[in-house]
């Protein structure tokens, strides 16, 4: 029964992995770039780069409001709300931003953002249209051109997928705190286990949390039956419960005159102290209804209080009940979406999580590599005799090739497209995420004729050169570069230049260590280890 | 007459099909057993309400993943229907008598 049930772990993680692996690595893939999502979205608005990163500075706060409210009323008088922004670690500018009243039928009406710059007097209007590192955010949950809906739950199948794989694959892996320190490199296709080994157990607590907390972000669309037998099924009953901060009030269409929003600050100060503030939005403007919400900036906490003081926007009056401490529960469940966003994480320990998400795009790569290099051994006599690879292992081999070697490909093609397309184009932001799945579909096509040693090389010597040309094309398309910036200590921005840089220089090495290895297949005499991988793959096939 | 000649019996105990009644066993029965769950937990756990709902809810993944390896790990796939089914009716009975 023991051996039964070990043989079965073993085949249900071989396919568990191999059905899902390409989507997992797509959304693990954007993932960890978004841990980096507003250093992105800078580097992606070059406009910005100059005279308008500033601090937080709580003794100009007053006047930035009264500055903010007086541009808004003139600019945005009809919006649907105002949300003024104070500069953050991570989006060190401030600005004045709003939606525009919704088209009918929409929902939400389009952002816009103004960018105040440092002298305080001159506004920046004219950034260009782009997704930034928040296409890169929404890919890894919503995909792209198709419903979010749809994506969601295609994502959340493959994740639970992802979570079966972990647990079979720590089932069926009898040593692994020896495996941690085995790493036996040239050895065909041993290398590659040992590979997939270490990346996945050096950070296997990652893999597990990411996994979960993944299903726990959008619980409420994979698992709505609690509310459903709670609630009704009434699930904004739920959230009212959950935020009550987060319900919208409604117009009541009697329109009042709104307050001075800088003479609630003294207000906010007594409840919080100073505490710096991340932004101030307000809703139903010129409305007897209006609202004033302040928010914090949370900073490096782990749970994040986001209730924020919502005040009246005609008299002042504070209107939200006072924060209460949150139950284990909510604490709970906000430390794990945390932990998952990692909002709380400083410099360092966010480029431990980026480590971390690298390694779970190589245990994903290194696994689906690994298969495909076993069957091509075992189909190895039949290929030299002429006949062709199965269509399973052509499109195992051919997936491989556009989704490991095409991601980092695709993506060097986002930005330059970033910086390349016209700034006065149409869907401007569209064509820029055109370009990233264009560059996948064109190494799709390559794949279809050739998967060969060739291909891989091409690709990887392309999104290498791309990538390592990065802050070049940073200095030929906008006002600041790489000297520049180290000189004015703008570390996202020199920080974005020197990881591609370094990831260009890594995909050149990879692209090198290929010729070396031309016989991926190579097969050594099967020992303990290999024995224990050609059984996986028995079992598998 | 290829359908008629077709041999069910068979088929039905080769492995291939014992696999791919286990996975959808797993997939769906195990859904099955961790939206049941969850329903109960939301209903029975001694906590306020949203609590109860936003526990029950984090908990469930687990119980899928548990009830997924179970499908797995039982001698024949028929078992495996049978325990997650009788497990996820007993769960939605207990909401009725609850709710």
């Amino acid at each position: 029964m023991k051996e039964t049930f070990f043989r079965t772990m073993t085949w249900l993680h071989t396919w568990v992995g191999l059905l899902v692996c390409w989507v997992l690595l797509l959304v693990f893939f954007a993932g960890t770039l978004s841990y980096y999502r507003y250093e992105i979205s800078l580097w992606t608005q070059p406009e910005l780069h100059k005279e308008v990163f500033q601090d937080y500075e709580k003794g100009q706060l007053k006047a930035q409001l009264t500055q903010a409210q007086a541009y808004l009323a003139q600019h945005a008088s009809d919006a649907k709300d105002w949300r003024i922004n104070f500069p953050t670690e991570r989006k060190p500018y401030l600005s004045y931003g709003w939606q525009t009243q919704p088209e009918p039928g929409q929902r939400r009406g389009e952002f816009i953002e103004h960018i105040v710059k440092t002298d305080g007097k001159g506004v920046i209007t004219d950034t260009r249209d782009s997704r930034g590192g928040h296409f890169f955010y929404r890919l890894h949950f919503d995909l792209h051109y198709m419903p979010a809906n749809i994506a969601r739950w295609i994502v959340g199948f493959c994740t639970m997928f992802m979570l079966l794989a972990l647990i079979s694959g720590i089932v069926i892996h009898k040593r692994i705190f020896k495996d941690l320190f085995s790493f036996r490199r040239n050895k065909g296709s041993r290398s590659w286990l040992d590979a997939h080994n270490v990346s996945s157990v050096l950070a296997l607590p990652y893999h597990l949390m990411i996994t979960y907390t993944g299903l726990i972000t959008l619980m409420l669309i994979y698992m709505p039956w609690g509310v459903l037998t709670a609630y009704d099924g009434d699930a904004r009953a739920f959230r009212a419960e959950l935020k009550p901060s987060r319900v919208q009030v409604k117009p009541t269409d009697i329109p009042a005159e709104m307050i001075q929003i800088d003479t609630l600050l003294p207000k906010v100060k007594g409840f919080w102290g100073d505490v710096p503030l991340k932004q101030v939005v307000i809703s139903n403007l010129n409305d007897k209804n209006s609202r004033v919400s302040f928010y914090q900036n949370t900073q490096q906490s782990v749970t994040d209080k986001r209730t924020p003081l919502i005040f009246s926007g005609t008299d002042g009056k504070l209107l939200s009940d006072t924060p209460v401490a949150p139950s284990a529960t909510h604490v709970t469940h906000d430390t794990l979406m945390s932990l998952h966003t990692a909002r709380f994480a400083k410099p360092v320990l966010r480029a431990f999580f980026f480590i971390c998400g690298i390694m779970g795009c190589a245990m994903i790569a290194t696994g689906t590599l690994l298969w495909a290099i076993k069957i091509r051994q075992k189909q190895q006599k039949k290929i030299k005799n002429g006949v062709k690879a199965t269509l399973g292992l052509r499109l195992v081999e051919g997936l491989n090739l556009t989704f490991i070697a095409g991601l980092p490909l695709a993506t060097c093609s986002f930005f330059y497209a970033n910086r390349i397309l016209e700034k006065t184009m149409e869907n401007r932001a569209q064509w820029e995420i055109n370009s990233f799945f264009i560059a996948l579909t064109l190494v799709a096509l390559l794949a279809c004729f050739n998967r060969g040693q060739t291909s891989w090389r091409l690709v990887l010597r392309l999104s290498a050169a791309g990538l390592i040309a990065i802050p070049v094309l940073n200095a030929l398309t906008s006002n600041s570069h790489l000297i520049s910036n180290i000189n004015e200590q703008q570390w996202a921005l020199v920080g974005f230049d020197l990881t591609c840089m370094l990831f260009g220089g890594a995909l050149w090495f990879a692209s090198n260590k290929l010729r070396d290895s031309t016989n991926l297949a190579k097969v050594k005499q099967p020992t303990t280890q290999g024995s224990q991988l050609s059984q996986t793959v028995k079992e598998g096939v | 007459m290829a359908f008629v000649n077709f041999k069910w019996r068979e088929q039905l105990s080769k492995p291939s099909f014992d696999i791919f009644s286990r996975s959808l066993a797993a997939i769906f029965g195990g859904y099955l057993v961790a939206a049941t769950a969850c329903g109960l937990l939301a209903l029975a756990l001694p906590l306020p309400v949203a609590e109860s709902v936003l526990t029950a809810m984090m908990l469930s993944f687990a119980l899928y993943a548990i009830a997924a390896l179970w499908a797995f790990s039982v001698k024949r796939s028929r078992q495996a229907w049978r325990d997650l089914l009788c497990i996820s009716t007993i769960f939605y009975l207990l909401i009725l008598l609850l709710g």
